[in-house]
């Protein structure tokens, strides 16, 4: 039996320039309503003393979890994995409203729909991925930072693009047995990567100043 | 994040009629009272009812509730669950006691709730341990919601049996040696035994909570400078509470005759006033992991 494919996004960020295009671009294509979303750029704000000072954006969306807290959680199978493309999704017509999941999520990376009263999230364009074509995060991104594929393809778009990097270039968001498969690519030369720092906890570095609403 | 009432209302007010049931039930295996009675009974399925729908309020989509028969793995799948189990027992049961089945039956049937109730209380604390709320991933919090439940069914138990006439089967453990006696004298000899141990539970199961949630709120410690307002003041209000409970149990447990019903009142309001603080309290220090699309849960 063939194993689970692991789809998922891989974002460049020495590539990317804060443009918010990707935002822009999965609001449209999916119809998300103001006040919610897919998909959020977060500045981490300039940290280093001046004249030593950095700063980058932050692309976040659904991780595509391996250990999926938010599937797990879910009393009625809405949040599933599928089978075929490894994808994380929601079927809205089994959500009962519940928000077990949006509590479950370490990233708080869940959207509530306002209208229809069910949770939605990110699900990498299943409507255009299953035909062939990108996600249009990935098609609009016009700093070309943004990659979708499969991680178990070494000839996929996200693993050749994370084959160029060392390992101390390649990022995560902080794994607390969820197993996020999504990776970020940031080099020391650009910046110190301060994911750990953006928890509530450590909350230092994050704004969501000039996001798109 | 913000306290969600449903869901403090669903595990105080099930959690509750569990433990009362499974009080009563202990009590009488114990030999130290009759096996529960209708009235016991009656209460503990309307709190479990009260509690079920309280659950649903939180839902968006009640139209689709047959949808949780999907997932039998997930909390809130094993919550319902335990809760029909539940209920269904508490009728079995009464339908025992209204055709005067033997105690046998009546044991066995009283236990299997007992038992039910009890893991069902822990369950429902059980659902909230998640990655993302790293203050909640202790066995403490369960535990502080099954001790928690169990202080205030236990408090319900101690004022029925101190408001009530001994149980409807009547069959308690001194009931050998009450037919030996003048009949009134050991009615009511039976009756302070009865309110007596009651009140023993009632102290036992509160120090037990009061340590389940010391237990909790000592490992949420480090997650307190990011909890919502009004955790400190809900945190306080639990010990406090949980103290009252303990405090009533033992003065009945020591006094029967003369605590009687004001210290079941007591026992009982305050089990349900810790049990409801400790579940906000929890709420109030259960920040995610990350918020990174700031999305409120209200």
């Amino acid at each position: 039996m063939p194993s689970m494919a692991r789809n998922c996004l891989v974002v460049n960020l020495d590539r990317c320039i804060g443009c918010y295009s990707c935002e822009v671009a999965c609001k449209m294509e999916n119809d998300v309503a103001l006040g919610e979303r897919w998909n959020k750029v977060l500045q981490v704000e300039p940290f280093g003393e001046f004249p030593d000072v950095k700063t980058y954006w932050l692309p976040t969306h659904c991780q595509q979890c391996e250990g999926s807290p938010c599937v797990r959680v879910c009393p009625t199978g809405a949040s599933y994995r599928d089978e075929e493309t490894g994808m994380v999704l929601v079927d809205k017509s089994k959500c009962i409203g519940c928000r077990y999941c949006m509590m479950a999520c370490p990233y708080g990376v869940r959207s509530w729909n306002e209208a229809q009263q069910v949770v939605e999230k990110c699900t990498l364009c299943n409507h255009l991925t299953s035909a062939g074509e990108l996600p249009a995060c990935v098609k609009n991104c016009c700093g070309t930072a943004r990659f979708y594929g499969d991680m178990d393809d070494p000839n996929s778009d996200v693993s050749r693009e994370l084959a160029k990097y060392p390992a101390e270039a390649i990022h995560h968001l902080p794994d607390v047995g969820n197993g996020p498969v999504s990776a970020y690519i940031l080099s020391p030369k650009f910046g110190e990567w301060r994911a750990d720092d953006l928890t509530q906890q450590t909350s230092k570095y994050a704004t969501t100043e000039g996001s798109v609403e | 994040m913000e306290a969600q009432w449903s869901l403090v209302l669903f595990t105080v007010l099930s959690g509750a009629g569990a433990w009362l049931f499974a009080s009563s039930m202990i009590q009488a295996l114990a030999k130290k009272g009759a096996l529960p009675g209708r009235v016991e009974t009656i209460v503990s399925a309307v709190l479990l009812a009260a509690g079920g729908l309280a659950s649903m309020t939180h839902l968006k989509h009640i139209d689709r509730i047959f949808e949780a028969l999907n997932h039998p793995t997930s909390g809130i799948f094993v919550e319902a669950a335990m809760i029909g189990v539940l209920i269904v027992l508490m009728v079995v049961y009464f339908a025992l006691l209204v055709r005067g089945s033997g105690k046998g039956a009546l044991r066995a049937v009283g236990a299997a709730g007992a038992i039910v109730g009890i893991v069902f209380a822990f369950a429902c604390g059980y659902s909230y341990l998640m990655e993302a709320r790293q203050a909640w991933m202790t066995v403490a919090l369960p535990l502080a919601y099954c001790a928690t439940a169990g202080a205030a069914g236990a408090g319900l138990n101690l004022l029925l049996k101190a408001v009530g006439k001994g149980g409807d089967a009547a069959a308690g453990a001194d009931a050998e040696a009450a037919s030996a006696a003048p009949a009134a004298e050991a009615a009511d000899g039976e009756r302070a035994g009865a309110v007596s141990f009651a009140g023993l539970l009632a102290a036992v199961l509160a120090v037990v909570a009061l340590l389940c949630c010391a237990a909790f709120l000592i490992y949420a410690a480090p997650w307190v400078a990011e909890a919502k307002d009004g955790f400190v003041i809900w945190a306080v209000v639990t010990f406090a509470a949980v103290l009252v409970a303990a405090g009533a149990g033992a003065w009945a447990w020591k006094k029967p005759e003369a605590a009687g019903a004001a210290a079941g009142g007591v026992a009982a309001a305050a089990g349900i006033v810790c049990a409801v603080a400790l579940r906000v309290a929890m709420w109030l220090v259960g920040t995610s992991l990350m918020d990174l699309f700031l999305m409120p849960l209200d």
